[in-house]
């Protein structure tokens, strides 16, 4: 168990002809949760996007790989399958496709991967309820169209209610913080807390220590200007929450 | 909703006062055809128009709402490649007051399809409290194929609610990613969102009919 799940080593990525992420290096292992922190603008978002292999972005040098197997030239999908989700920062509204037909198609085409049949509408039923209940989702979730008129709380905990259907090995949430009212916080950060297990990890991308008071992160990081500048414990949230950036980025 | 098969040369039907239609035109062979429905009092005219495959088909419909009282909901999917050229010409007349119409056209244009739609709302001084709305809206899924939607008001009476939308697009690849990121593939996510698309255009088409368009929903999905 002490391989990494996740190896990235001298990552660069570009999104046009600008280079946003410049030598990354971070390994995950099961069990972990780590969190990256960082000014606006630093690359975080284009960091989680990478890793889920948004096409948009182009890897030009260095490597990223999970479990031991190159991730650059495998589709969003393919990732997907091998265990990887991304939580959005923005959740994509899909008017007109119910949330329980969107994870039907989601859960199968998984299933398929691991050579199973479709899963059983009893099954598939069950799962979604006890899912529903982590993120407190009531029953006329599962019929209204993928993220369509949610609030921003309902977005976000939709996301988390996918990460709970599809079980990732690794997961990267993106800002599932941002916008959410103390409840929904809460929501989410319980809901996360409650998926943690020794054989999963963990990318907690934030801009606030509150959500880590939910799930307490094995190592931050701080992202800074596509390089990550400083690791630490759990304590470093705090810190950063109290003094901000600049004496990391002064110190540089 | 019963099936009507509509011949070059013309057609005119009529919907008695009273009465109630509901129409099913499937179109997978080319030509010209001009139709006219004149709805009577109280009676209400639904049709739905299906347009499959590489034909040249040009609909010059006109309906007219005559009776007070009169509605009408009209649909039109075309699901088109190859050479397609499919043509609408849709007039909505409505002559009296307290009528109502409606009317959503999706169009989906693979190959090197292409698709016109031209849609008049025509309002009578004398109709008020009439309730019209129309929306016409298109998927290209080749840089060849093209759509264009052109809607018209005319409206000469003024305690009136009219609206209209038209739109030409593509795949949103914000929508694909979310879906692949979820490990659906690219193919079936494709998939999905036109199915989802056309899906609006078919609710008043039986469910047995609907669903035997997915066979050509699929194919379409693959058209690059």
């Amino acid at each position: 168990m002490s391989e990494p799940l996740l190896k990235i080593e001298s990552l660069h990525a570009s999104v046009g002809d600008i280079e946003i992420l410049k030598g990354i290096d971070l390994q995950v292992k099961a069990g972990e949760v780590h969190a990256i922190m960082g000014p606006n603008g630093a690359g975080k978002s284009t960091l989680a996007a990478t890793l889920a292999g948004r096409d948009n972005i182009t890897v030009t040098q260095g490597s990223l790989s999970f479990e031991g197997e190159d991730l650059v030239p495998l589709s969003p999908e393919e990732r997907s399958w091998k265990g990887i989700f991304l939580g959005f920062q923005y959740p994509v509204e899909i008017p007109g496709l119910t949330n329980a037909n969107f994870m039907k198609a989601a859960v199968n085409e998984h299933r398929r991967q691991r050579g199973l049949g479709p899963i059983s509408a009893v099954e598939f039923l069950r799962m979604m309820k006890d899912r529903m209940a982590l993120v407190e989702m009531d029953s006329s979730f599962s019929s209204r169209a993928v993220n369509a008129g949610f609030s921003g709380g309902e977005k976000k905990r939709n996301e988390v209610f996918q990460m709970a259907m599809l079980d990732p090995k690794l997961s990267i949430l993106d800002e599932s913080d941002s916008g959410l009212d103390v409840d929904a916080l809460r929501i989410v950060g319980t809901g996360v807390d409650k998926l943690r297990r020794a054989d999963n990890a963990t990318i907690l991308i934030t801009h606030y220590q509150r959500l880590l008071d939910y799930i307490v992160p094995d190592f931050i990081h701080v992202l800074y200007k596509g390089r990550i500048v400083m690791t630490g414990d759990k304590d470093l949230a705090r810190e950063i929450e109290d003094r901000g950036y600049d004496w990391i980025i002064n110190a540089l | 909703m019963e099936t009507l098969e509509l011949k070059e040369g013309g057609a005119r039907l009529s919907v008695e006062r009273g009465s109630s239609r509901s129409w099913l035109v499937m179109q997978r062979s080319s030509g010209d055809f001009p139709v006219e429905i004149t709805v009577g009092e109280d009676a209400s005219l639904e049709l739905a128009f299906i347009v499959l495959g590489d034909v040249r088909v040009k609909n010059s419909l006109t309906v007219t709402l005559a009776g007070r009282g009169a509605s009408c909901r009209l649909r039109g999917l075309w699901l088109i490649g190859g050479n397609a050229d499919v043509r609408f010409d849709v007039k909505m007349d409505h002559e009296v007051p307290f009528c109502s119409s409606e009317q959503m056209f999706k169009g989906i244009c693979g190959g090197s399809a292409r698709s016109d739609f031209f849609g008049l709302i025509k309002v009578a001084p004398d109709a008020q409290k009439t309730d019209a709305r129309q929306q016409c809206h298109n998927l290209l899924l080749t840089e060849e194929a093209r759509a264009a939607a052109k809607p018209q008001l005319e409206i000469y009476a003024d305690d009136v609610i009219c609206t209209h939308g038209a739109t030409v697009g593509r795949l949103r690849d914000e929508e694909l990613f979310y879906m692949r990121s979820r490990g659906i593939s690219l193919q079936e996510a494709k998939k999905i969102q036109l199915t989802v698309f056309a899906a609006e255009a078919l609710d008043i088409v039986p469910e047995d009919v609907a669903a035997g368009l997915q066979g050509w929903i699929d194919a379409i999905s693959l058209s690059e």
